[in-house]
């Protein structure tokens, strides 16, 4: 049974900027309304200045609405105690050059109020989990991007948060780093987490999420699920197993006859993703 | 309670590490200690008054050098959290606004009390390195220009061999040798005999050098406050604007109008640095009294108290 609880709630969300002197200079979020629940990837689409990181930083309780009401697990988003069941993950890997990536998870688990076996166990669970246990005592300063993003959603995951905002996730991660991170992100909404992502890979989004918000000048202009966003009422996909020539001619024949236009045929192809990601998988199994 | 208290060590055990790697830190602390130890060397011209020179100009330094690493230290471990994006991981963490500026404060703070451990052996070295009537410390020199270099080179060759961060070990070789150093010198004359523990040392330079710590502590407070808006030149430039202004503050009351009101706002905004400026007190015999201290620290503790709660004040409803 499909869990209503509200996770986010926002209400004519409002964020104007202003200058030196208070007049307003940007007008970054207009009067939004959001509503995600319990167990839902909830993708927030939008060109660039289209209000997304803004949100995204309210919701963190780093910025401050101008008007409108926001809670987030119930509360308002700048009470310390939402903190404790929220993970976030930043689109630049902003993280402490000179520490390695067991000292950066170490003490963002210290935050959290994790202590003794606990934390080493989590520490140890997450940098297995994201691929870094080779890399585990270099300073991140010398990291790749794709390394240190993956040290950025270690630290997201640390305190097993109920909500987890994510901007960029799959951002300067290869093909193969770039499915196992939307494989757990879809394993984590299975098991009740709730999941704000805000992106630009519209195909990485179509992938996962179960509803999206399209952002443009501060407002929202389309929003539902992905299902309901792609749906083109007037027109189906017929997929067949190769027919043969004939068959396919009466069949294109007898849709024609029926529809009054003939159909399109196209080969369904493979995605580059899946070619690449199984290219490199056998690569590495090869003895 | 103990969670919380394990998040505040935790931030201020990150700020510290960071702090102790950061290159220009480092810098800092060996100029001030070159400076300190060597200017000495080069002042010939005042028979009879080296080691008093010495003591001034090692006094001034520790000062100087201090006010340009807690404005360079707040920044680098407050402004820069900002400006990197650091804190918007942090602050999507469990951790109150006050608790982390704190923390920042407490980093700088034990900085600052490493500064003037080596400020204060640094002190020392020089009032007793300093050339007596055209007779220089040979033995002194010889172990310091020997040793200094050798506890960079440890901390190089740990580095190469274990991959530990160069520039935290370097700063605490560098400050064990100069503790040692001090150690064998006040067991030694100028010609290497073996004389009693300190008999050859001006331990009152301990005390001046304490004093001049909480003048440094107090001074922290107000580059805090400030770095949580302000990048490092502007924190420094006005830190020391603070300092010299703080030296002359009775100067500038007595250029108010007879006005009690206005005399005591100034004196409230200006730290009183003269009751932190121990040179003129160690002229002679005279010596740094425990009331003196710990009236100078109360003062430190009082004024800094108030400056943290304005810098907090503007600190804990700023947007990133």
């Amino acid at each position: 049974m499909k869990d209503e609880t509200l996770i986010i709630e926002a209400r004519e969300l409002t964020k104007v900027f202003r200058d030196f002197w208070g007049r307003a200079k940007v007008r970054a979020v207009n009067g939004i309304n959001l509503e995600v629940r319990r167990g839902e990837i909830f993708g927030l689409l939008g060109p660039n200045g289209s209000g997304k990181s803004t949100t995204l930083k309210m919701l963190l309780g780093l910025l401050y609405p101008s008007s409108g009401q926001l809670t987030v697990l119930g509360l308002p988003p700048r009470d310390v105690a939402v903190k404790s069941r929220m993970g976030f993950m930043p689109e630049e890997s902003y993280l402490y050059k000179y520490l390695t990536a067991d000292e950066i998870l170490n003490f963002y688990a210290n935050l959290h109020g994790l202590t003794g076996q606990a934390k080493k166990d989590r520490v140890e669970a997450l940098i297995q989990q994201v691929g870094l246990a080779g890399a585990r005592n270099r300073p991140v300063g010398e990291f790749s991007k794709g390394m240190a993003r993956r040290v950025g959603l270690a630290q997201a995951l640390l305190n097993d948060p109920d909500l987890i905002l994510l901007d960029e996730p799959t951002s300067g991660l290869d093909p193969i780093a770039c499915r196992e991170v939307k494989d757990l992100l879809i394993e984590l909404a299975r098991k009740g987490k709730t999941i704000l992502i805000c992106s630009h890979h519209l195909a990485d989004m179509q992938d996962i999420c179960t509803r999206v918000a399209i952002l443009l000048n501060g407002e929202v202009c389309a929003s539902g699920t992905v299902t309901e966003l792609l749906a083109s009422p007037d027109t189906i996909k017929l997929t067949l197993q190769s027919p043969s020539r004939v068959g396919l001619a009466s069949i294109l024949d007898y849709a024609e006859k029926e529809t009054g236009s003939r159909p399109q045929v196209d080969h369904t192809g493979r995605t580059l993703e899946s070619v690449f990601i199984e290219t490199v998988s056998r690569r590495r199994m090869a003895p | 309670m103990s969670t919380r208290l394990n998040q505040f060590f935790s931030l201020v055990g990150l700020a510290v590490t960071e702090l102790f790697r950061q290159p220009a830190v480092f810098l800092l602390i060996l100029a001030s200690t070159a400076f300190t130890v060597l200017v000495p060397l080069a002042i010939f011209h005042q028979l009879g008054q080296e080691n008093h020179l010495a003591v001034d100009s090692s006094l001034a330094f520790e000062f100087v050098f201090g006010v340009i690493l807690a404005g360079y230290a707040a920044c680098a471990t407050l402004h820069n959290e900002c400006r990197s994006g650091t804190i918007l991981i942090l602050f999507s963490k469990p951790v109150s606004r006050l608790m982390f500026f704190l923390a920042k404060y407490m980093a700088v703070a034990i900085l600052l009390g490493f500064y003037v451990l080596c400020s204060t052996a640094a002190s020392l070295l020089a009032e007793r390195l300093a050339p007596r009537m055209f007779e220089f410390d040979s033995l002194g020199l010889i172990l310091l220009l020997v040793l200094t270099p050798a506890a960079l080179l440890a901390a190089a060759l740990l580095n190469f061999l274990t991959r530990r961060p160069f520039v935290s070990h370097a700063m605490i070789f560098f400050a064990v040798v100069l503790a040692a150093l001090v150690l064998i010198l006040g067991m030694l004359d100028r010609e290497g005999h073996r004389v009693a523990f300190g008999s050859m040392m001006e331990w009152r330079l301990i005390r001046a050098c304490l004093l001049e710590g909480f003048a440094l502590l107090l001074l922290a407070t107000i580059a805090i406050s400030l770095a949580g808006r302000l990048p490092a030149p502007v924190t420094v430039a006005i830190l020391t604007a603070f300092l010299f202004a703080g030296l002359i503050s009775d100067h500038l009351a007595g250029l108010l109008p007879p006005s009690p009101a206005l005399r005591f706002a100034l004196q409230t905004v200006l730290p009183d640095i003269q009751a932190f400026w121990p040179a003129d007190r160690l002229t002679g015999p005279g010596t740094l009294s425990l009331a003196m201290m710990a009236h100078a620290a109360a003062y430190a503790a009082a004024y800094g108290a108030g400056a943290l709660c304005l810098g907090y004040a503007a600190f804990r409803n700023r947007q990133f």
